[in-house]
């Protein structure tokens, strides 16, 4: 019997309870709610205006020549990038499109070569006092330096991977010949220090896999896109990928009906690219 | 009836702060490029020693002649003469004050009274002091050099 004025009553305890949980779940709610339907547009353009800024600052500030390369966050950020003397500029390709502004500090002895506008990741290069963003450099892949004279003898593993499709067994067929022709040493060790694997499991279109947290086998995936023009993807290495792990290492998955008449070439090209920088 | 209706709007506003405490939408950078505005002044040549042969700057080594705010602020040259300002006070190694030289010098006079108001008014400051040498009349004199850095707010 709960008497009028006496204790703490059942009431009040369910009351002190299930207002605090509901409090909960309503924030949380709410908070998934608008971070699902939140556009960090405005979030990133500021991001990028005062990062690219204040490396421009470093880039200003430093003596002597330097030479890095900018990469973006996400490749998923789609901005224009506008560098004038002493401002970044970030917006999005439409006029209409809100620009967030970071100023840098510039100094006399040090120019910018002339106003850019870029669009993803870009070299920063500094020479005699001049500073550019030449995206004609051919090597926006070199995230790591990889520079080795006589790279033909490292060993390279070439294998197909997840079972025998015809198009894999014939593409490693003919880049193993390919590349002992031009005087590489093919070893059937799984030690080697050079990883290729190929398998054939997309139906859309082919791509190269590589282990996300290999610098290494990142700029080997960069270049060899580049040279098959097809795409790359990043993948956390569990599982059966493990032999990813080996850097550098890539996995080239063929599409159906993928021509790779001239990969064995190409292939060959992205490994002399890959040790000699160019 | 009134305690309960005052109690879950407690409980929410409870919760609400607590999502704001863990949720970040601004990115404040103030503090960043107070280092970066500091390296600059250190390793510049705008105050530092500088070889004539080599064009080698050697930082920590301060050439007084070079040690004015016209030579910091043309080396260190922000469009917006509001956003950050600095004081460098040059003293030898018994604390006496040698120089000193002001940055955006219009800037420090307003900031410096309000850098510990909050919001827009205010302003990140940072002191930094660094052992270092200064030529001055063909010799060389051990000191110190504080610098104080006030960045204003967004």
């Amino acid at each position: 019997m709960n008497k009028r004025g006496q204790g703490y009553t059942e009431d009040m305890m369910l009351f002190h309870i299930v207002i605090p949980l509901l409090a909960i779940m309503i924030g949380i709610g709410m908070f998934f709610y608008a971070s699902s339907n939140a556009d960090l547009t405005i979030f990133w353009k500021d991001f990028y205006s005062k990062d690219i800024a204040l490396t421009m600052d470093s880039v200003y500030g430093v003596n002597g020549d330097m030479d890095i390369i900018y990469l973006m966050r996400n490749p998923e950020h789609k901005f224009q990038y506008d560098i004038v003397e002493g401002q970044v500029k970030v917006h999005k390709d439409d006029p209409r499109d809100n620009v967030h502004t970071f100023d840098f500090a510039t100094r006399p002895s040090v120019k910018l070569d002339k106003s850019w506008s870029l669009f993803e990741n870009f070299p920063i290069t500094r020479q005699n006092n001049v500073v550019s963003f030449d995206v004609q450099k051919p090597n926006l892949c070199s995230f790591v330096t990889t520079t080795e004279p006589n790279y033909k003898q490292k060993g390279y593993y070439i294998e197909v991977f997840g079972g025998t499709q015809k198009a894999s067994e014939d593409l490693k067929i003919a880049t193993k010949q390919y590349l002992e022709i031009n005087g590489y040493k093919i070893v059937e060790n799984s030690n080697a220090p050079f990883h290729i694997y190929i398998t054939q499991k997309q139906d859309s279109e082919s791509r190269i896999l590589y282990d996300v947290s290999s610098e290494h086998s990142k700029k080997l995936s960069c270049i060899v896109s580049q040279k098959l023009n097809i795409s790359q993807q990043e993948l956390f290495i569990q599982g059966n990928y493990l032999m990813l792990k080996n850097k550098p290492s890539i996995l080239i998955d063929l599409s159906k009906n993928q021509d790779t008449s001239n990969w064995p070439q190409k292939i060959e090209e992205s490994i002399k690219s890959y040790f000699k920088d160019v | 009836m009134l305690y309960r209706f005052v109690y879950a709007i407690f409980c929410i506003g409870m919760v609400i702060l607590a999502i704001k405490l863990v949720v970040f939408t601004s990115l404040d950078t103030e503090i960043l490029e107070v280092e970066v505005f500091t390296n600059r002044i250190y390793n510049s040549g705008a105050i530092m020693y500088v070889d004539a042969d080599t064009g080698r700057v050697f930082p920590g080594i301060i050439d007084f002649e070079k040690f004015t705010s016209e030579n910091l602020e043309r080396d260190i040259n922000y469009s917006n003469k509001y956003r950050i300002t600095a004081k460098l006070t040059l003293k030898n190694n018994t604390d006496k004050v040698v120089s000193e030289i002001t940055v955006n010098k219009k800037l420090w006079k307003i900031l410096y009274e309000r850098v510990s108001f909050r919001g827009a008014e205010g302003g990140v400051l940072e002191e930094i002091q660094y052992p270092i040498t200064y030529i001055k009349d063909s010799e060389y004199h051990n000191g110190f050099l504080e610098i104080i850095i006030l960045r204003q707010n967004d």
